[in-house]
């Protein structure tokens, strides 16, 4: 058992991977992009010009080749440029890298001072050459004597551009070795004192094999380091795992209460109508699973809200609230909300915006599980042990609840694991219809918008959650059931 | 004794008769008359002739044509007798556009079914009739496919793919193809299953030896024997799976990353009507009635013709 727990693990780490790259690829190498509707605006004041777009791809990291890119997002841009590597294994600097002050931590759109000679040449983009002695990135204070003042506009390997103050000619700063760098230590922290080192210099530093593309723009940690970064368009600027942690909660309690209901409802009628199988409550659930299974779920929950919510007002009933978590302002007469008093944000007030999202869910799920539970209960009564427990002389109670409906209920193990990746992610149709501020409504707007990263990161927790979902089902298999034995 | 030996031909004469006429009746005939007797799936064989049928002939029963006919003094308007369903928000009538949608919402079922059955087909064939490393490899990947959460998905795949080109094709049928091909590609690996396990059975059976004696390639032998042996499980799954891809279709289109409009379909339909819900809520009901109904009918049929082919048959 632990060496086929050590192989399944190596066979996740492996297929999670397999499934970053497949992300990765499929949202960077598809037609269009964040940039693409850029100049959609027909107001020529506010297009964007070739350098906005340039500074736009460097903030956004898309200038630099895809491997790079691919790898800068899954473990994180802190290191990349850096002379040194530091792998600790103690928080608060376990899995943190460290970089030597230097190109490393140049980044588009900062100030900076250069102390160097003018050459006097320019190159083909008529920008003056500077070969710089010392560097002052995110210089606070008074600048010393004779150096030039700028913002950063691009860095190219260990070279930068620099937008000069006052000056209407830009600046090609060169770098070398011996250039004296200076940063702030909130910037750059100081290196710290333990852990193993490794350089990786030779490959991401300025100077290494990629060094061209090697600059880092961010403090990005990736997102396996569980730095989900920021989002691009749905709340622009924000930190993903606040745009996730704002909406786990909700999706999580629409998704479990939905599973546990659908669940609690599904086994029992499920179990009895294969007891009673052609009775008349045994036709009533198999048409009623048709119904289920064949009902698109966006119609049923917009029905739901055009007789609860609509009409449930005109007729004069106490209608429901027709979407969202809570309600805003205090209810209006004659909703259900004003009829329990409820106030805006109490537990009343939530619970009743939970009751059209949960019940459209549950009986989407229950129509599918009373169906599969009654299939699977059908086929064990068919078996011989049920018979032999008959013949015994058992009770009819007891073959079916201790000796039938155990078996039964071990397939319902694959709908529960199944249902983990669910409860995290949502359900994306039933949130946006009833605009439920959770996961699902979230992928659906960050698609909406283009939001790549949140996009990513949301398919990226859903391909881990499959992949463990996968295996404590099969765990749990070979606990509940011993026929099962892996090796 | 010797009465015996006289009455024996004639037993043996009737049997032959009675054999003869069991023989004249075709399989198809048999399947039919067991279909008939689900009372339900017969139900829903009307309902899905009666919207094909409208589908093939909403060119002359449409009273409007469903893009261009669009009347700006009249938008949202209720029922009447030149629009029986009203019209929609840009003036157009609801009518002609549920007639042309069924058009565009079945031929995308027919199409991503015919696709994805035959796809799963050749490869479950190949996977169970090859067995070994082969097997292993595309069982792996397919079971990798069906743990994936679907909808998320094809949402991804669709929304990325929207600003594709396709070239020789009018602008407004992209996405119809783009739709239909991504349905395709993440809807094969069921039928593959299905007829794994149907060759896995046959593999090892005589006639598959006598065919490979006579010098018939492996493909040919899939094609052939193996195939055509996995019809029955392969029309069931088919028939549940075009009510399947009418929902999904409908869902992505619903969300706007299915497709779009102008092309009318089901799904973009109610998208249009859900914006006007709390204005004209009567108009959600037409396309969600027509999805769900075509849905329901195909699953009853596909239970329906299950029970025909293969009583035993499990799906």
């Amino acid at each position: 058992m632990t060496s086929y727990l050590i192989r399944r693990f190596i066979q996740m780490v492996l297929v999670v991977l397999l499934a970053t790259m497949a992300i990765y690829a499929l949202l960077n190498l598809a037609p269009g992009g964040p940039l693409s509707g850029l100049n959609m605006t027909a107001d020529r004041k506010s297009r964007y010009s070739e350098a906005d777009k340039n500074r736009l791809e460097a903030y956004l990291g898309l200038d630099k080749p895809l491997a790079l890119r691919y790898l800068a997002w899954l473990v994180g841009e802190d290191w990349i440029g850096a002379d040194e590597m530091y792998l600790g294994l103690k928080p608060p600097d376990g899995m943190r890298f460290y970089a030597k002050p230097g190109i490393a931590y140049a980044t588009p759109g900062y100030p900076v001072w250069i102390e160097g000679e003018q050459t006097g040449q320019t190159d083909e983009e008529g920008r003056v050459i500077i070969i710089a002695k010392k560097i002052w990135l995110r210089p606070s204070g008074e600048p010393p004597e004779g150096v030039v003042q700028g913002l950063i506009v691009k860095v190219y390997g260990h070279n930068l551009h620099v937008d000069v103050k006052g000056d209407p000619v830009d600046a090609w700063v060169e770098t070398t070795k011996e250039t004296a760098w200076e940063v702030p230590a909130s910037v750059a922290p100081p290196r710290p004192e333990k852990g193993p080192w490794v350089n990786v210099s030779w490959l991401f530093g300025p100077y290494g094999l990629l060094g061209n593309y090697a600059h880092f723009h961010g403090e990005g940690h990736g997102v396996a380091r569980f730095d989900w970064g920021k989002s691009w368009a749905v709340a622009r600027g924000q930190p993903i795992s606040m745009l996730i942690k704002s909406r786990l909660g909700n999706t999580m309690v629409l998704m479990s209460l939905a599973t546990l209901f659908s669940l609690l409802i599904a086994i029992p009628v499920g179990i009895y109508s294969a007891v009673k199988q052609y009775s008349t409550l045994d036709y009533f659930v198999t048409t009623f699973t048709f119904f289920g299974t064949s009902m698109p779920i966006f119609w049923f929950g917009l029905m739901m809200i055009l007789v609860f919510s609509i009409y449930f007002k005109k007729w004069g009933l106490p209608y429901l609230p027709a979407g969202g978590v809570t309600s805003v302002r205090p209810p209006r007469a004659g909703s259900l909300l004003a009829l329990l008093h409820a106030t805006p944000g109490s537990f009343v007030d939530r619970a009743v915006h939970l009751i059209m999202p949960t019940s459209a869910l549950s009986l989407l799920y229950m129509a599918g599980w009373s169906r599969y539970m009654r299939s699977s209960m059908l086929e064990v009564l068919r078996l011989d042990y049920v018979r032999t427990a008959r013949a015994k002389g058992l009770s009819e109670r007891v073959v079916i609840v201790k000796h039938a409906m155990r078996n039964a209920l071990i397939p319902l193990i694959t709908i529960v694991v199944f249902q983990i990746p669910g409860i995290f992610g949502g359900a994306t149709i039933t949130e946006t219809i009833f605009s439920w501020q959770g996961m699902g409504l979230l992928y659906f707007k960050a698609l909406t918008a283009d939001d790549w990263p949140v996009v990513m990161v949301l398919l990226y927790i859903q391909a881990i959650l499959v992949v463990i979902a996968t295996l404590t089902g099969d765990i749990l298999y070979t606990l509940v059931d011993p026929r099962i034995r892996y090796d | 004794m010797s009465e015996k030996n006289v009455k024996e031909p004639q037993v043996e004469r009737l049997d032959a008769e009675g054999l003869l006429t069991t023989k004249k009746e075709s399989q198809f005939s048999v399947v039919w008359k067991r279909f008939r007797r689900h009372k339900l799936a017969l139900a829903g064989l009307v309902i899905i002739i009666i919207f094909v049928l409208m589908a093939i002939f909403a060119n002359a029963i449409a009273p409007y044509d469903p893009i261009t006919d669009q009347d700006p003094y009249n938008r949202n308007a209720d029922p009447s007798p030149e629009h029986i369903m009203g019209t929609d928000e840009v003036g157009r009538d609801v009518f002609s556009r549920l007639l042309f949608a069924a058009r565009i919402s079945l031929s995308v079922a027919l199409v991503v079914v015919l696709f994805s059955e035959t796809i799963g087909a050749l490869v479950g064939g190949v996977s169970g009739y090859f067995g070994g490393w082969v097997d292993m490899a595309i069982q792996r990947f397919v079971e990798f496919l069906m743990t994936l959460p679907l909808l998320p998905l094809l949402l991804a795949f669709s929304s990325l793919l929207q600003g594709i080109y396709i070239p020789h094709i009018p602008k407004e049928w992209t996405s119809v193809i783009l739709i239909s091909a991504i349905l395709i590609i993440f809807g094969w690996m069921g039928s593959s299953r299905l007829v794994r396990g149907v060759v896995l059975s046959l593999r090892d059976l005589d006639f598959t030896e006598a065919a490979r004696a006579l010098g018939m390639s492996d493909l040919r032998i899939i094609v052939r024997h193996m195939i055509p042996n996995a019809m029955a499980p392969i029309i069931v799954d088919a028939t549940l799976g075009l009510g399947g891809v009418i929902v999904l279709e409908s869902a992505l289109s619903f969300l706007g990353f299915g497709i779009q409009p102008p092309v009318p379909t089901w799904g973009n339909m109610l998208q249009a009507a859900q914006s006007g819900l709390l204005g004209n809520p009567v108009k959600v009901i037409y396309p969600g009635l027509a999805i769900f109904l075509t849905s329901l009918a195909f699953n009853y049929i596909g239970d329906g013709l299950r029970d025909a082919l293969d009583p035993r048959l499990k799906l």
